[in-house]
């Protein structure tokens, strides 16, 4: 059992005095599958790499079940690593790239055996042991890297970006694969990506990071409904959310460039209003699916309903996305394919404004 | 601190135990800013050696050589004597790697390395901290991977952080001495601008560039670089309008009043002959600045 705590964690690289992490603050429990989300030199390697080690934390504490750990060597954290490339020793079979770092831990030789085995059984490698890594395939090579860190019977699991080399099928396929894998054995896991298709389906706690800060920290679901700020609505979820920039007043969103009139339904009118936003500025998010096209929902809400030159409709087998603008700004529509729509055509579409969200024009913090 | 160590114990060095002849002979110490001492044995009673320890680490030194042809590499590379290798090698080139934490056990490395490799490479230690792997040409296969892919295995296994920096391919054994000491010299006045796991000397050119004070270094690198070009000024003249030609042949074959077939030649033959793809931003700039010291120094 694992749990682990980062607190006011920083880190700055010496050479270019770069912070690449700031006052990071994680509760992390036991069981946990985290995974850390954010573009590219957001910080997540940084992160891991301080959680496994392999990277000294400039300032802020580590613990693992209370453990102070800043000082502790990688071998004595009780962890294991994957990496993206899965790499493996080309000229050992499968038993003894599993094998080795236990060896190098002077294990016993039957103790190996066993983990080596067990890993092997719930891996479904039993039949490759002795195999070199050039005759398996990718996905069996991927399973061997993961043995390779299950072997270890490691609290932790750190896993950065494991299924970025791989080709979509497999990537898909490894992933319910890793799934399993952590409802089986359990162990605490960190994992970090990119891609938030990955972090959505694997996650049951998420970080989303970006330029070494933490935005927002929640279940997958909680982070979709409720984005604390811009960034992380527009990062979480595909296609991304469609910002709009207007006014506030009591009739409603003004829409910057048409001046068109959004009702906005009385329950967020209510929070805007305590929140001084009357007369303001502020950025109306609304998820692609929450823009409708069917008849119903248009009688039902005439108050949000707005023409839509379609430039693209693509369609995605059961469903369409429609892309098109409103006063300039571009949007994405996700609607049923049924519909039956083609570039150049107008159409009337409307806003679940039940859905939607508000956002502080300048922090671009979400209004609630 | 070494000054004042120094007046106490006048046999104090500061070198790495593989440069010195009877480095058995001294107590080895690192340093808190990392520097490496040895002090005479016979200089030092238990009592001394308990209070240096208290703010001294104890250094072993690098780990020996062990295999036949380690211990050839071992002789040429500290010009001990010229070796007779049962089979000469023909090119060669020195991988130095270094490692965040000394290992408990060398032969574990040693393991690791062989996993990594079809044929047993040569591996020479400079201190426990560091080495240098011996890629010959022989050894290469395609089922090698990257360096990058390497630094995986590694982290995985042995928990530490591992660093790779290339050099260049050499044909001519009696250079090893010398390349041996440069890779270890540009090596820290690389890692001063950069931090990347794995390094070549080709993306190294422009910071090494900037801290060479003496001849020696720069020919080094130019003969490292262009290799059997050197001395072909013709071509070199024709690589160097290229690049300033923003790379594009058309026009730098106008420039060299030729033909454009011909200038490509000139390039493919460069590529072949330094196997520097020079047509890439990075080595493009690498060989620029190298003519341009080559210029400097003729
Ligand atoms: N060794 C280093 N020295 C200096 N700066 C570094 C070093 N490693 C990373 N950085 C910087 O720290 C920041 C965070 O890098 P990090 O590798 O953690 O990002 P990342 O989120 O893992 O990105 P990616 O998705 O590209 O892997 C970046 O600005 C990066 O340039
Ligand atoms: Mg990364």
């Amino acid at each position: 059992m694992a749990e682990l705590s980062l607190r006011n964690i920083d880190k700055v690289y010496e050479k270019d005095g770069v912070k690449a992490v700031s006052d990071f603050n994680l509760e992390i429990k036991d069981k946990e599958f985290v995974v850390f989300v954010g573009p590219s030199g957001c910080g997540k390697s940084t992160t891991l790499r301080m959680i496994a080690g392999l990277e000294e934390i400039t300032s802020g504490e580590l613990y693992i079940n209370g453990k102070l750990m800043n000082d502790v060597a990688p071998k004595d954290r009780d962890i294991a690593m994957v990496f993206q490339n899965y790499a493996l020793y080309p000229h050992m079979n499968v038993y003894d790239n599993m094998a080795f770092g236990l060896k190098l831990r002077k294990f016993k030789k039957d103790e190996i055996d066993r983990r080596v085995k067990d890993a092997a059984e719930i891996l479904g490698l039993e039949a490759f042991l002795d195999r070199k890594p050039k005759a398996l395939s990718g996905g069996q090579r991927q399973r061997v890297a993961l043995g390779r860190a299950i072997v270890r019977d490691a609290q932790v699991f750190l896993m950065d970006e494991p299924l970025s080399n791989l080709d979509a099928k497999l990537r898909v396929q490894m992933r319910a694969e890793i799934q399993k894998l952590h409802k089986r054995l359990e162990t605490t896991s960190i994992y970090v990506t990119h891609d938030q298709t990955e972090a959505m389906t694997m996650a049951t706690n998420l970080v989303v990071l970006k330029d070494g800060i933490i935005q927002q920290v929640g279940a997958p679901k909680a982070i979709y409904d409720n984005p604390d700020n811009v960034f992380v609505g527009g990062f979480i979820g595909s296609p991304a959310m469609n910002f709009f920039n207007g006014t506030l007043d009591e009739d409603g969103f003004h829409v910057s460039g048409n001046g068109q009139v959004i009702t906005v339904p009385e329950g967020k009118m209510k929070v805007l209003r305590e929140n001084n936003y009357i007369g303001k500025e502020v950025i109306l998010g609304v998820r692609p699916e929450d823009i409708h096209d069917e008849p119903v929902f248009l009688d039902a809400n005439p108050g949000s309903t707005i023409e839509a030159n379609i430039d693209v409709a693509e369609l995605m087998g059961s469903e369409s996305y429609l892309y098109s603008k409103l006063a300039d700004q571009d949007f994405v529509a996700r609607v049923d394919s049924r519909t039956d729509v083609s570039g150049g055509e107008t159409i009337t579409l409307a806003f679940d404004m039940h859905k939607c969200h508000f956002f502080n024009a300048e922090t671009e913090e979400r209004i609630k | 601190m070494i000054e004042k160590l120094k007046n106490i114990y006048t046999s104090l060095i500061v070198k790495q135990p593989n440069q010195i002849e009877r480095a058995a002979d001294y107590q080895w110490f690192i340093t808190p800013a990392n520097e490496i001492i040895g002090i005479e044995k016979q200089e030092l009673d238990k009592k001394d050696r308990s209070l240096l320890r208290l703010f001294l680490t104890p250094y072993q030194g690098a780990h020996p050589p062990v295999t036949t042809r380690e211990k050839k590499w071992y002789q040429l590379i500290n010009e001990q004597e010229e070796p007779n290798f049962k089979q000469q090698p023909s090119l060669y080139r020195f991988i130095l790697f270094t490692l965040s934490e000394p290992l408990i056990d060398p032969t574990d490395f040693r393991e690791a390395i062989d996993g990594l490799y079809s044929t047993r490479p040569a591996i020479v230690w400079v201190n426990q901290l560091s080495g240098m792997i011996i890629e010959e040409e022989a050894i290469i296969d395609e089922e090698m991977l990257s360096y990058e892919e390497m630094i995986e295995v590694f982290t995985i296994d042995f928990y530490l952080d591992v660093r790779f920096y290339i050099g260049p391919y050499l044909s001519e054994l009696n250079k090893a001495h010398d390349y041996f000491s440069w890779m270890q010299d540009s090596y820290q006045k690389l890692k001063k601008f950069s931090t990347k796991p794995v390094m070549s000397y080709v993306t190294a050119i422009p910071y090494l560039l900037t801290t060479i004070t003496n001849q020696a270094d720069g020919r080094f690198l130019i003969d490292a670089m262009l290799k059997d070009t050197v001395d072909d000024e013709e071509l070199l003249r024709s690589i160097q309008i290229f690049l300033e030609c923003n790379s594009n042949v058309s026009l730098a074959a106008k420039e060299l009043y030729m033909h454009r077939n011909s200038l490509q030649y000139r390039i493919d033959k460069f590529i072949e002959k330094t196997t520097i793809d020079v047509k890439q931003f990075e080595n493009a700039l690498a060989v620029y600045l190298v003519l341009l010291l080559k210029r400097h120094f003729d």
